[in-house]
């Protein structure tokens, strides 16, 4: 720190990075959220708070503001669903990154190639395959019939499940690398110690590996709960378009709908979600630091 | 417990890595029995599979042939953590998310020990290694001199039949390393649960142990109390490994029950200690630098030499003298005062040794 002035500008596009790209683009968004909405689509430079209002509350025909649960329920269903899609993608992805990480390290390259394999198809055709998979008379409930195990199922394609599945399709890569990573790191000693001190493989799993992943699995449940609450591809193709998301919300206030102001104070409470959550982890993250966990 | 009792019985291990023919054998044949409250040592250089003998008892692989029997019971492929032995892992492999207290009680709860049970017995642990003070604490505010206790403690504490030790000095420095030799015999004394230990370091070897099994090229080539392998090696492997030794070329004349006759390029024909000596094979004479006087004995033989090189190291000086026949003699002279320079490079001088020192070891 003996030369400020070099180490600044040294820091220099970094900062204007983060500047031309983050801040500045979010004081808009906050900007536009406090301005009121242009009936004729943008915004009208004048201070309101309608649109946070918007979100609580809707003008009935005598021009009454009255509670609108609607959004709300949009904002909780879009809660519920990332998290039940991050319990999922935890419970599904650890196995997967344990027998990888239990390979030759040979196989261990390729078994990684496959996991990160969808990145490389867009995202649009991945999430659309879902919907030959789960159509009526789709390839799974054909498959479910030829086995003669069920007879008639009710439509699975346009239900929320469908959206779960493809979300934790969609973001899976995402929570089985940094756990993958995390076993990896972990000392082979500390699994023999425990069996040497009497712990069967399944109370090791549950006593030494599973709590020293936990760093892995934290963060691989931000990078999957993060993206499903901003989601807009699931619900659209999956959900039919009927199940909207917050992400479908914000999207459609800047397309179709054209009130900036609402889609930004949506985009701002968005925000405000994921910050919370980071938060809560951060402070989770620092108290159980100490154990190296 | 009856100390003459077998804790450990290893017989016929085989150990071959990869296919059984043609893989890669780690242990060929090892017979060995551990005594009840013993600290026995499996003393090697590294990769001479005495890590893996150590791994076959705790459980963490299976022998290709033969059996490991546990106070009679037969291990075979009996699991890890049904076996009633612990180890004390060469890093330590103390539970970073646990705090020590816990660490402790890991065994001791994996075998639900009654939580009043468990919170005397690592308390007791805890006093044992002398930690008392830092049980809350985690793995990583530790010295390592500290973890090793820890370490030592945890394995402890469930009452094992047998305590492992992989190389558990080996990550200290020096001067803590010596302070708990010390203390591991002290401990071992204490507790009287029977001790084996892998090192590749003969003087902790030599310190610490009731009897010590040298290991070499996946074979053993002794098993003996400390001064029986220094004093009384078997072979030429075990001379030159534990301790530093002198070796000179000779032949055998005649061998005679534990003394052999033999014919030295010095000119000499002496009758020395044999093992292993055949009339008409190869042998050589072994002499520890230590055991050469540089000057006169009664009663001893004399030769003279030329001194070549010259090493002050602390202790001692350690010279090297032409002699005739032989090249490059190493004698260890013990510093009595702190003058030191009786002897020079090119000095021509009398050296002498007891003819008891020596041995001969055939190949």
């Amino acid at each position: 720190m003996k030369r400020p002035l070099a180490n600044f500008l040294g820091l220099a596009p970094a900062y204007v990075i983060m500047l031309f790209l983050m801040i500045i683009p979010l004081f808009i968004v906050f900007y536009v959220s406090l301005m009121s909405s242009d009936p004729y689509g943008g915004f009208k430079p004048i201070f309101s708070l309608d649109s946070y209002i918007q979100i609580f509350f809707a003008e009935d025909w005598d021009g009454v503001m009255q509670l609108d649960l609607q959004y709300l329920w949009i904002i909780v269903r879009t809660l519920t669903l990332s998290t039940i899609a991050v319990v999922l993608c935890l419970l599904l992805s650890f196995p997967v990154a344990y027998y990888i990480s239990r390979q030759p390290n040979n196989r261990k390259a390729l078994w990684l190639f496959f996991v990160t394999l969808p990145f490389w198809v867009s995202m649009v055709v991945r999430v659309y395959a879902w919907i030959i998979i789960l159509a009526d008379d789709g390839v799974l409930e054909s498959g479910l019939r030829m086995t003669g195990l069920v007879g008639d199922i009710d439509s699975m394609l346009y239900t929320n499940g469908a959206m779960l599945v493809g979300m934790i399709y969609s973001y899976i890569p995402l929570m089985i690398l940094p756990i993958y990573a995390s076993i990896e790191k972990l000392d082979g000693n500390l699994i023999e110690a425990a069996n040497d001190l009497y712990a069967s493989r399944i109370k090791t799993l549950f006593t030494v590996i599973v709590p020293l992943c936990k760093p892995g699995m934290v963060a691989g449940a931000i990078l999957v709960f993060v993206p499903c609450l901003g989601t807009i591809l699931e619900p659209v193709l999956l959900g039919g378009g009927k199940k909207l998301m917050l992400g479908n919300l914000i999207y459609t206030q800047f397309t179709t709908a054209r009130n900036w102001s609402f889609g930004s104070s949506l985009a701002i409470v968005l925000l405000c979600l994921v910050v919370l959550i980071l938060l809560v982890n951060a402070r989770r993250a620092s108290q159980t630091q100490m154990g190296g966990a | 417990m009856d100390k003459h009792k077998i804790a450990v019985d290893v017989s016929n291990v085989v150990k071959v890595y990869g296919p059984r023919k043609t893989g890669f054998k780690a242990l060929d044949n090892i017979s060995v029995q551990i005594k009840d409250n013993e600290f026995f040592t499996l003393l090697g250089p590294s990769g001479c599979g005495k890590t893996t003998l150590l791994r076959m008892i705790a459980g963490f692989e299976t022998p290709t042939e033969g059996s490991i029997k546990l106070h009679g019971q037969e291990l075979g492929t009996l699991p890890a953590h049904k076996r009633r032995v612990n180890t004390v892992f060469q890093n330590y492999a103390l539970f970073p998310h646990k705090t020590l207290i816990k660490n402790i009680a890991f065994g001791l709860e994996m075998l639900k020990w009654p939580q009043d049970e468990i919170d005397v017995r690592v308390q007791e642990m805890l006093e044992l290694v002398q930690m008392e003070s830092v049980g809350s604490r985690y793995p990583d505010q530790l010295s390592g001199g500290q973890r090793q206790r820890i370490a030592l403690a945890r394995a402890l504490a469930p009452k094992p039949e047998v305590l492992l030790l992989d190389e558990p000095l080996s990550a200290l420095d020096l001067k803590l390393r010596q302070a708990m030799r010390a203390e591991l015999k002290d401990l071992q004394k204490k507790t009287g649960i029977t001790f084996i230990f892998v090192t590749h370091d003969q003087d902790e070897a030599l310190e610490m142990s009731d009897r010590i099994c040298v290991i070499g090229k996946g074979k053993i080539q002794q098993v003996g109390t400390p001064q029986e392998i220094y004093e009384y090696p078997v072979n030429a492997f075990i001379a030159d490994f534990i301790g530093e030794t002198n070796f000179v070329d000779v032949e055998v004349l005649a061998v005679n029950g534990s003394k052999a006759h033999i014919n030295t390029p010095m000119g000499l024909q002496m009758n020395v200690t044999q093992a292993n000596a055949v009339v008409g094979e190869k042998a050589q004479l072994s002499i520890r630098p230590g055991k050469i006087v540089l000057g006169k004995l009664d009663n001893a033989i004399g030769l003279k030499g030329v001194i070549t090189y010259k090493s002050y190291m602390g202790d001692n000086t350690h010279f090297k003298l032409d002699v005739k026949g032989h090249q490059g003699l190493v004698v260890s002279e013990k510093h009595t005062s702190s003058d030191h320079n009786r002897f020079n490079i090119g000095d021509t001088v009398d050296i002498s040794f007891y003819e008891d020192s020596t041995r001969v070891l055939g190949q």
